[in-house]
């Protein structure tokens, strides 16, 4: 009796190379470096992770077992029910530094009326939702913000929108997929910031605009992250400004070429698979907004994907605005701006690009134009 | 991920090996394990295999000339000099360049080979072996594969004979693949699970160290290097098993220990009795100095925390234990067996845990500091929600972890064994080893 088991299982075993070996053609991916120099088992341990009958299933029940076990958390992306919250890592002192810095020099060298705005991410407005316990290893990002913006007072004009994200946390505020706003907490964005950018200008409301949903099964890149497969899917919605009708004219300028649209949303770009890039065609180096509004200001803005979520807002109210992503700017993109041309300045960043990279410091740099 | 805990290893080598082996006529099959033994070292590591070649052809040149002048034994105390020598150097300056960055991986089963060639030499000085070495038997006990991960040793004597005839049997084979299993579960899945739960607790920030955690991180640190070692040791088992070769266990539940003298009989327990055959009684030798003792025990330590690595914490490991070897002998001895077992088991655990703090640390400062806030009750908080965040996060692991490192489910399927029917005992093994494959598997493949 106690062989048939080890007759069993050892017929399998010696089967299993065969069965193997008739699966479909398999191409190397990147060896495994921990398994020492050996090529040949590098390679046979790639084959296997596809090849292997069930594999998917495999994973799910690894995932299950995981989750079942406790864990929460899968490359620094929380699971909370049916959302995904992306953990950030500790701020950089020196990036903080340079930053605020930065941003503070621009304002007194520039003479240009300067605001800044830092936005928390989800893992802080919607800390509710967080697995037990992991509250307190999060980076507390209201703390960060407000010592920033303290160093700021009577010099730049801070926009804190920190708590009427935070009153707001149980709305649709966050993408459940993607690590950014939506265009709803875009637009409680825009209501902080308006006021303050815009003197006289009517409190934003709602009833302004039009809501459609142009998309309502997306999974961004959080989901891609992650194993976990039974978050709920992203709606993408468009604010279409109803008020008074506006037409608009987007150039983009990346690597010296030019793209123009004449939305504010280029839906086409839905079927291409740029999801995220309906909302003024993605982020690039420059984009430039020209509305036939009344009013004839014009805004610059540096920031980066965060930014994208309430241009559409504050366009309507500026006869330009220009985006610029520090990031992808080229020494081409650089020499087409003039500081000149703009009558406010806002530096608009998501609180991980500001307290992780040196990004929003590299602004300095066109403050020659107002030598010229 | 260790080679032998890999996919390819369990679904691809370990079967075409077995049926390498099993095809041979028996005649053959030393020479064909011998030939697996080097395939599977070329796969694995193919840079360091002249190296693996002429430290063995060397103490084989060593075994040759004491054969031939076994009658001087003055030569062949010198001939064991310069194996000892040789080997030690060889592991030493290895061992350096690893360290400095100069090599790109550590040499693949050193140890184990070093050693066992060390250990045929020394048994033919004794004159333990017979004379007429026979080279694959040599060859195959130094580099037999399974054995080149972690061991476990074993003299020369107790394997040249099993290698006469290789027959397993049907059962043998079943049985060793449970433990090839079982031992892979433990360092392929427990192990490295349980590594980078210790990662975790160790990046936590200083401000954010409890005494509840630091005892937390030694504890999760001491499983894990008994899951990585037991879990080899037991795959290494298995295969010999499964190709009729007996190898001794390396590990019986060492932290059920009564007292570090039995932590040392439990913990690499052929690590362990290879130094006290070959280092210990040869300098004890009946010698009643007792300074003497404790100046060998202290050694004996050392050389334990040698087993893993040329590193000081690794040597104070041993050395720190080896303090309690001597205070169990030569102080309290009669305390010892006067103190009831539970008690006994603590105070074992205790000074365990206490000597990985030592191991785990950075260095002999850090391992200080690590010992000194373990018992700072009034200067840290007992406990805070990180920590509780990360226990509550691998519950499951660490209860599973600290369930199977006692000998409780051991004894309960024993017992089952002796009360079901027979048949239902074998289809409940047949589960368990499906089981552990499955559960080997899920955890190996890479997700997301």
């Amino acid at each position: 009796m106690k062989r048939i088991p080890s007759v069993l299982l050892g017929a399998a075993l010696l089967l299993l190379p065969f069965f193997l070996l008739g699966a479909e053609s398999f191409e190397v991916t990147a060896s495994s470096p921990l398994l020492g120099s050996g090529g040949l088992l590098s390679y046979l341990e790639g084959y296997l992770n596809v090849s292997l009958p069930w594999v998917d299933k495999m994973a799910e029940l690894n995932l299950s077992i995981r989750a079942f076990g406790g864990q929460k958390e899968y490359n620094q992306v929380f699971i909370c029910g049916d959302e995904l919250l992306r953990d950030i890592d500790p701020p950089v002192e020196h990036s903080l530094r340079e930053n605020t810095a930065s941003i503070l020099e621009f304002a007194e060298q520039g003479s240009i009326p300067t605001y800044c705005m830092i936005i928390p991410t989800a893992s802080a407005i919607r800390q509710e939702s967080l697995p037990p316990f992991a509250k307190t290893q999060m980076v507390n990002q209201k703390q960060i913000i407000e010592d920033v913006y303290s160093q700021m007072v009577g010099r730049v004009t801070v926009a804190d929108v920190y708590p009427v994200l935070f009153n707001a946390r149980d709305q649709y505020l966050y993408y459940r997929t993607e690590d950014n706003l939506t265009s709803l907490g875009g637009f409680y964005l825009y209501t902080v910031l308006g006021p303050k950018l815009l003197e006289g200008v009517a409190r934003p409301s709602l009833s302004d605009y039009d809501i459609a949903f142009v998309k309502t099964d997306y999974y961004g890149s959080l989901y891609q992250k992650t194993p976990y497969k039974e978050a709920r899917a992203d709606s993408l919605a468009i604010f279409q400004y109803t008020k008074t009708p506006r037409q608009y004219l987007v150039t983009k300028r990346q690597d010296g070429a030019l793209k123009t649209y004449h939305t504010l949303y280029p839906l086409h770009l839905l079927d291409l698979g740029r999801e995220m890039d309906i909302f003024v065609g993605g982020l690039s180096a420059v984009t430039t907004i020209q509305t036939n509004s009344p009013y004839k200001a014009s805004l610059l803005v540096f920031g980066d994907k965060t930014a994208l979520t309430f241009l559409p807002f504050l366009a309507n109210q500026y006869s330009t605005v220009t985006l610029v992503d520090l990031f992808q700017l080229g020494s081409q993109e650089y020499e087409s701006l003039s500081l000149l041309d703009y009558d406010q300045v806002l530096f608009a960043y998501s609180i991980e690009t500001f307290m992780h990279y040196n990004t929003p410091s590299r602004a300095n740099r066109l403050l020659t134009t107002l030598e010229e | 991920m260790h080679a032998m805990t890999s996919l390819a290893f369990l679904y691809v080598i370990l079967p075409v090996a077995m049926a390498v082996f099993l095809l041979c006529p028996p005649v053959w099959r030393r020479g064909a394990l011998l030939a697996v033994s080097l395939c599977f070292f070329l796969l694995v590591q193919p840079s360091t295999f002249p190296l693996l070649l002429v430290c063995l052809a060397t103490d084989w040149l060593i075994l040759a000339f004491m054969r031939r002048y076994h009658d001087s034994r003055r030569f062949c105390r010198g001939c064991v000099a310069v194996s000892v020598v040789k080997n030690l150097l060889v592991f030493l300056v290895l061992e350096i360049l690893f360290q400095m960055n100069r090599l790109v991986e550590a040499p693949w089963g050193l140890r184990v080979y070093l050693l066992s060639s060390l250990s045929c030499i020394l048994e033919a000085y004794r004159g333990e072996v017979p004379e007429d070495y026979h080279p694959v038997s040599y060859l195959l006990y130094c580099c037999f594969f399974p054995r080149l991960e972690a061991g476990p040793l074993l003299p020369y004597r107790d394997f040249a004979p099993q290698l006469e005839a290789l027959n397993p049997s049907l059962t043998d084979i079943g049985r060793g693949f449970g433990l090839v299993l079982q031992g892979a579960v433990k360092t392929g899945v427990l192990a490295q699970a349980l590594q980078a739960t210790y990662d975790a607790l160790r990046a936590f920030p200083a401000e954010d160290l409890t005494v509840a955690g630091l005892w937390s991180a030694v504890l999760v640190l001491a499983l894990s290097v008994y899951y990585r070692l037991s879990g080899l040791s037991e795959m290494a088992q298995g295969i010999g098993q499964m190709m009729g070769i007996s190898l001794p266990k390396n590990f019986y539940y060492p932290y059920q220990s009564q007292g570090v003298t039995d932590f040392f009989q439990r913990f690499l327990i052929t690590v362990s009795n290879f130094i006290c055959r070959n280092v210990y009684q040869p300098l004890h030798a009946g010698s009643p100095n007792v300074l003497a003792d404790c100046l060998n025990l202290i050694l004996w330590g050392v050389l334990m925390g040698l087993w893993f690595g040329l590193q000081v914490n690794y040597l104070l490991w041993g050395a720190f234990l080896s303090l309690f070897l001597i205070l169990e002998k030569h102080v309290f001895p009669n305390v010892m067996k006067k103190v009831p077992t539970l008690f006994l088991r603590l105070y074992t655990l205790g000074v365990v845990l206490c000597s990985f703090a030592i191991f785990g640390g950075a260095s002999p400062g850090a391992s200080a500091m690590t010992l000194t806030n373990m018992f700072r009750f009034r200067q840290l908080n007992l406990y805070n929600d990180r920590l509780v965040y990360l226990l509550t996060s691998n519950w499951l692991l660490l209860l599973v972890s600290l369930l199977f490192a006692t000998s409780a489910v051991s004894l309960l399927l024993h017992l089952l064994r002796k009360t079901l029917p027979r048949f239902v005992t074998v289809l409940f093994t047949a589960a368990i080893d499906g089981a552990l494959l499955v559960v080997f598997t899920v955890f190996t493949i890479r997700v997301g």
